[in-house]
């Protein structure tokens, strides 16, 4: 996976091809990542939509939002739950449009899947969300724009309801290279909440890995679950309606990965994710029951 | 949408402006509001200040740039990045060496109905927190002088 693809430095201010993702996943149909697609206008004029969605349903509280360094290119990484219908990604958009504007650039990392979605996926790219890669993110640095990440990706968003206190990113290292290469600062995102919009069963990996989906759409799970309106949702291809969980988020204090840990991303890994899960774990014990509250 | 509250003060407009026009010294009075300078330039037409209220689950807001200074009357902010807002202040004599005290805030969300439905909701809170504010304001330039 090398940005050989692109000419980055032909990228800031203006329009460019659209940038080929990993090789692996360019065979899904219509996942090039296109930095021109995002639409701040229609950005702004969904906000209100999203303001209502995540207020009166999901209740939402954001903090720590003043940590995000004021300006340049900044690699949130997060961590989500709800399976296909993750609201934290709708909270942390919301929540970063409305401080900075939608004039600061953010994209969004995604499944292939997602972006080439047919609809869903015209729709998502104008949210500024790209298919995966490093190729594309960093170009969108190049362009001095901000890029959120979910490393856990499909393992994580469809983790059994057993283990929704965990940050799960399954070992994947990427997006440390990433930010040091780039010499990004690294913010982290821990959201709480999400697992309690539906009731997830099994992660289906062992089913996964039988039928081969790895290889076929680089899906490691086949989730199945219990959620609206299906009853039992296998796969959760069409998503679901989540039930009104309340969540909650917090932006952690940014991190110089180089500068910290220099090539050490085992250690960086670590200290990453520790933060990640203390903060967790933190919110989560805010949380009483019944789980909407 | 515009948002208006205004006050009375014991005080003339030039003992009330020196509160008003020391711009960094905002967030001993600002209620609900986050207050802070984005350039090197703090006081005068030009400085900008990133502005943020809580609505509901989220901070709103952006940067401004105060576009008009008269001392001792007006100051007036626009939009530069953000929420498209003007927020203006003005003070204005009154019959009995007082002043009243007064704070706009325009603003456009975009977004259509709902956000027209949206831009009501936030009026709410938005109406206290400015009201909360010139009380404040009210409170420090009477102890002052």
């Amino acid at each position: 996976m090398e940005d050989t693809s692109i000419p980055v430095r032909t990228l800031r201010g203006k329009a460019s091809e659209p940038i080929a993702p990993d090789e692996s996943e360019a065979r899904v149909h219509g996942a090039m990542a296109d930095l021109d697609a995002r639409d701040p206008e229609y950005i702004r004029n969904m906000l209100p939509l999203m303001w209502l969605l995540t207020t009166v349903y999901f209740r939402a509280e954001v903090r720590g939002m003043e940590r995000i360094p004021e300006d340049g290119p900044v690699l949130f990484v997060a961590n989500h739950s709800g399976g296909n219908m993750t609201p934290d990604s709708i909270v942390f958009t919301l929540a970063f449009n409305s401080y900075f504007g939608v004039e600061r650039p953010l994209y969004s990392l995604a499944h292939a899947l997602v972006t080439a979605w047919p609809g869903i996926g015209a729709m998502a790219k104008k949210w500024g969300i790209i298919t995966a890669g490093h190729a594309a993110s960093k170009a969108a640095f190049e362009r001095d724009a901000c890029v959120l990440v979910y490393p856990g990706g499909d393992v994580e968003v469809h983790r059994p309801f057993t283990a929704r206190h965990e940050i799960r990113f399954d070992g994947r290292k990427g997006f440390l290279r990433l930010a040091r290469e780039a010499g990004v600062p690294i913010v982290p995102v821990v959201a709480d909440g999400g697992h309690d919009t539906y009731l997830p069963l099994t992660d289906g990996r062992a089913i996964a890995r039988a039928l081969k989906l790895d290889k076929l759409a680089r899906l490691k799970v086949l989730p199945v679950s219990l959620a609206l309106p299906w009853g039992l949702n296998i796969g959760d291809f069409l998503g679901h309606l989540p039930l009104p969980a309340k969540i909650r988020m917090e932006v952690l204090d940014p991190i110089d990965v180089g500068a910290k840990f220099g090539d050490d991303y085992d250690e960086a890994y670590r200290h990453v994710t520790g933060k990640m899960e203390e903060t967790l774990t933190a919110l989560s014990a805010e949380r009483v029951l019944p789980p909407f509250l | 949408m515009r948002v208006s509250q205004k006050i009375h003060i014991d005080r003339e407009p030039a003992d009330v402006f020196k509160l008003i026009g020391d711009l960094p010294q905002h967030p001993e009075f600002l209620v609900g509001t986050v207050w802070k300078p984005v350039s090197n330039q703090t006081h005068g037409v030009g400085a900008r200040y990133r502005v943020l209220m809580k609505i509901g689950s989220v901070q709103v807001g952006g940067i401004v740039e105060v576009v008009r200074w008269e001392d001792d009357a007006l100051i007036e902010w626009s939009a530069v990045q953000g929420v498209h807002q003007t927020i203006r202040w003005l003070l204005s004599p009154t019959d009995d060496g007082g002043t009243e005290l007064q704070i706009e805030v325009d603003y456009d969300i975009g977004g259509g109905f709902i956000g027209g439905l949206v831009e009501r909701i936030a009026a709410r809170t938005i109406a206290r927190n400015l009201w909360a504010s010139l009380m404040a304001a009210r409170r420090l330039v009477e102890q002052d002088v």
